[in-house]
């Protein structure tokens, strides 16, 4: 087979002009598409108290009788409302309002929040001076059903004696 | 924190006599955390020294032991909190190594590392409750408490041994907050009771809620009396009032 250099020239310069030709696509910066579940973003907003109980850390250590008990009615918890409010990923001011004949779950009532970690928050801090109230995220699975629960423990020497566990919808 | 207040032993040595031991929390079984509070500031031979051992033989003399009388092992050493304050915190079934059930007292005493010229208290006796559930006429929900939680009392008139607490119609309750010092704190509130049937009644109490309670003012107990109605010898009915049951509280984080 005879290739003449005219022919060669032609394809390299065809080869040539596209890669010449060829321009890497502008690399966009990141972006999340939906709020991650489990971040600050997913947990702020306003929340309104669904159910409490409360659990005697002691009965259960020991398999004693009365163990649980739910605390709804008597906090008077459907008529709280959680409001955390966050900048993005920044936590910033909270505020509890108990509602008319509901009972106070925290002894502050307003102030900053904080968490352990802005994109998987484990533990949101309520703090007001020097008082903070820790409280423990439930499972994710109920942030996906705009649902937050949260864990309170009550400490005795150190140890575990009362927990409460909080449930809120938004 | 600090609730039940037990005198030591005494004995005719005055100078070893005079511990007042504390509890946190107030009643413990074999398998909790327990904060026993040491105060030796009436015990003339030991006032000042530091620091102090715990001595103990029952339900043992768990590893690695006391030490000798003239030199007790560091592992016996108490922790100061303050002048002539101290604290021992124990597990009992893991400190003595013990099954729960062999441990239903402690005893011990606390002296100088050189014991010699009895430098100690007297011997010094707690109980440890048992790790099963004993019923009560009446008993608190959770039953370890503080006075930043939610109360459910309860009263079982079935388990009553006062004939009042037996057949009266219980209808409310009174309510006091007494501080560590015995003296009462805000005034008695009154609660409507709420039947569970059976002869069983309850009622929520939320102390930091519902009283008003100086800031720094530390609840150790609670007292209530139950108001009600009996059938009087004649035919009628009086007003009667059972006897005041108490319930500790803890000073819980």
């Amino acid at each position: 087979m005879n290739i003449n250099k005219k022919q060669i020239v032609i394809v390299l310069t065809f080869v040539a002009v596209s890669i010449w030709s060829c321009k890497p696509d502008a690399v966009k910066p990141y972006e999340a598409l939906e709020v991650q579940t489990g971040s600050v973003q997913s947990i702020a907003g306003v929340w309104t108290g669904l159910n409490v109980t409360q659990t005697d850390n002691g009965a259960v250590n020991k398999n004693f009788p009365f163990k649980t008990e739910d605390v709804t009615q008597v906090l008077q918890a459907n008529k709280w409302k959680l409001t955390l409010n966050a900048s993005g990923s920044t936590p910033g001011t909270f505020a509890i309002d108990h509602g008319t004949g509901g009972v106070a779950f925290s002894p502050i009532t307003s102030g900053t929040w904080r968490v352990d970690n802005a994109t998987k928050v484990g533990t949101i801090s309520l703090i007001n001076g020097v008082d903070t109230v820790k409280l423990v995220v439930g499972s994710y699975n109920n942030l996906i059903n705009n649902k937050l629960a949260l864990r309170q423990q009550r400490l005795l020497n150190g140890q575990p004696a009362i927990t409460y566990d909080y449930q809120f919808s938004k | 924190m600090l609730l039940t207040a037990i005198v030591a032993v005494y004995s005719l040595k005055a100078q070893t006599s005079g511990a007042v031991i504390t509890t946190s929390p107030a009643n413990f079984t074999a398998v909790d955390q327990v904060v026993i509070t040491i105060d030796v500031s009436a015990v003339g031979n030991l006032v000042g020294k530091e620091p102090l051992f715990i001595w103990t033989w029952d339900p043992g003399d768990p590893a690695p032991g006391n030490g000798s009388w003239g030199s007790s092992s560091d592992a016996r050493m108490l922790t100061k909190i303050g002048p002539n304050r101290f604290t021992w915190t124990i597990n009992p079934s893991l400190y003595y190594g013990k099954p729960p059930a062999e441990i239903t007292q402690l005893q011990f005493l606390v002296k100088a590392r050189d014991g010699s010229g009895d430098a100690k208290t007297n011997d010094i006796k707690l109980l440890v409750a048992p790790l099963i559930y004993v019923p009560s006429v009446f008993r608190t929900f959770p039953a370890a408490v503080g006075q930043n939680d939610i109360i459910n009392t309860y009263l079982d008139q079935n388990l009553a041994t006062d004939l009042i607490t037996q057949r009266m119609t219980p209808v409310s309750a009174d309510v006091k907050l007494i501080n560590a010092t015995g003296g009462q704190v805000g005034t008695t509130r009154n609660y409507l009771l709420k039947s569970a049937g059976d002869k069983r009644f309850s009622f929520n109490i939320f102390p930091r809620g519902e009283f008003v309670i100086p800031t720094g003012t530390r609840i150790t107990k609670i007292q209530v009396e139950y108001k009600g109605t009996m059938l009087s010898p004649t035919g009628g009915t009086t007003n009667v009032t059972s006897p005041v049951f108490e319930t500790l509280l803890e000073d819980l984080k």
